[in-house]
C-alpha cells in the first residue's frame, strides 16, 4: 500500500511522470538512444581542435594595424609632395587628332545608297 | 577538484583541467544532443561544438549560477543552431534511409514485417518530439533525457518552475495526439 502511494506520488509530482499509454513506447526509445556512449577520445578531439585554433589565430596587435595604416598614408602624401617639387623645362608635344582624312564617314551616312 | 577550479585552473591556460571538465560533463551533453538530433554522429559533433564554444567564452561565465546550468544552456543553444542549419541536408538523408529500407524489405524476408513495425513506431516517436515547440521539446528533453527537476530546468531555460510545468504538459498532450495511432497497436 505504502509502495502504491510512493509511486502515485511520483507520478503526480512530474507531469511526464505518466504518459499513458505511451510511456513505454517513449520510455523505450529514449533508453535505446541513451545506451550510445558518447566516443572517449571526444575530449582529445576538442582539444586538438583548440590547438588548431590557437594555430591559425594569428592575433596583430592593434599599434600593428595604426603603424600599417599610416606608412600607406605617408607613402601617398611622400609622392604628392615629391612629384610638386620637381622643376624643369616642360616639352609640349602637339598632336594632330583631326582623322577626317582617313576614313570618309559619308560612306555611313548616305541615305540613297540602295 | 570542483567546477570552480577547474574553471580556475582552464583560465590560467592548464588544458588539462579543461579535459577534466569535459570528461566530467560530456555524457551529459551528449544525451541533450541525442535528444535532439537522434544521431550518435551528430550528437557527438554538437559536443565538440559546445566545448569549442565553452573554452572560448569560459571568461565570460559569471558564477551566479552553477556551471552544468550554464553548459546545459549552451548545448541547448547549439543544438536548435545545429538542426537549424542541417534541415535540408536533413531531408535528403531521410530520403536516402526510405530507400534504403525499401531495398532491405525486398531482401529479408525474416523478420522483416517486425523488423519494419518496430522501425516505423521509432520514427513516430522521433518525429513527434521533433516536431513539438522548441521550448516544449528543451523542457521534454531536460525532463526525459536528463531527468532533471523542475526547478533545474526552470533555472538552465530562465523561467519559472511553474511555466516548466506547462511545458511539460502541454508536450505531454501533443505527444498524446501524435501517438494516438501506436495505442492500438
Amino acid at each position: 500500500m505504502k509502495q502504491r502511494n510512493k509511486l502515485i506520488s511520483h507520478t503526480k509530482k512530474s507531469p511526464l511522470g505518466d504518459l499513458g499509454g505511451f510511456d513505454n513506447y517513449i520510455n523505450n526509445f529514449i533508453r535505446k538512444e541513451k545506451q550510445e556512449q558518447v566516443n572517449p577520445y571526444l575530449a582529445t578531439r576538442v582539444l586538438a581542435e583548440l590547438e588548431k585554433y590557437d594555430e591559425t589565430a594569428v592575433i596583430v596587435p592593434i599599434w600593428k594595424k595604426i603603424a600599417v595604416a599610416a606608412s600607406f598614408v605617408l607613402v601617398i602624401a611622400a609622392g604628392f609632395g615629391l612629384g610638386s617639387f620637381v622643376q624643369g623645362e616642360k616639352e609640349f608635344i602637339a598632336i594632330n587628332i583631326n582623322d577626317a582624312q582617313l576614313e570618309n564617314l559619308n560612306l555611313y551616312t548616305l541615305t540613297d545608297h540602295e | 577538484m570542483s567546477d570552480e577550479q577547474l574553471i580556475e585552473k582552464i583560465l590560467s591556460g592548464d588544458k588539462e583541467a579543461f579535459r577534466l571538465l569535459m570528461e566530467k560533463y560530456q555524457q551529459q551533453v551528449f544525451y541533450v544532443a541525442m535528444g535532439f538530433v537522434h544521431s550518435r554522429e551528430d550528437a557527438e559533433d554538437i559536443t565538440q561544438e559546445v566545448f569549442i564554444r565553452v573554452f572560448h567564452s569560459l571568461g565570460s561565465f559569471k558564477e551566479k549560477s552553477l556551471f552544468s546550468t550554464w553548459l546545459y544552456r549552451i548545448a541547448l543553444n547549439t543544438s536548435i543552431n545545429y538542426i537549424n542549419k542541417n534541415k535540408r541536408q536533413k531531408f535528403f538523408t531521410e530520403a536516402g534511409d526510405n530507400l534504403m529500407n525499401l531495398f532491405n524489405r525486398n531482401n529479408e524476408e525474416k523478420n522483416a514485417h517486425q523488423q519494419l513495425e518496430a522501425a516505423e513506431t521509432e520514427k513516430s516517436i522521433q518525429k513527434a518530439i521533433d516536431e513539438l515547440p522548441v521550448k516544449q521539446r528543451k523542457a521534454f528533453i531536460l525532463s526525459k533525457y536528463e531527468e532533471l527537476s523542475q526547478r533545474k530546468i526552470a533555472e538552465i531555460m530562465q523561467t519559472s518552475e511553474g511555466a516548466v510545468e506547462q511545458l511539460l504538459v502541454r508536450a505531454k498532450k501533443n505527444l498524446q495526439n501524435k501517438l494516438a495511432h501506436l495505442v492500438g497497436k
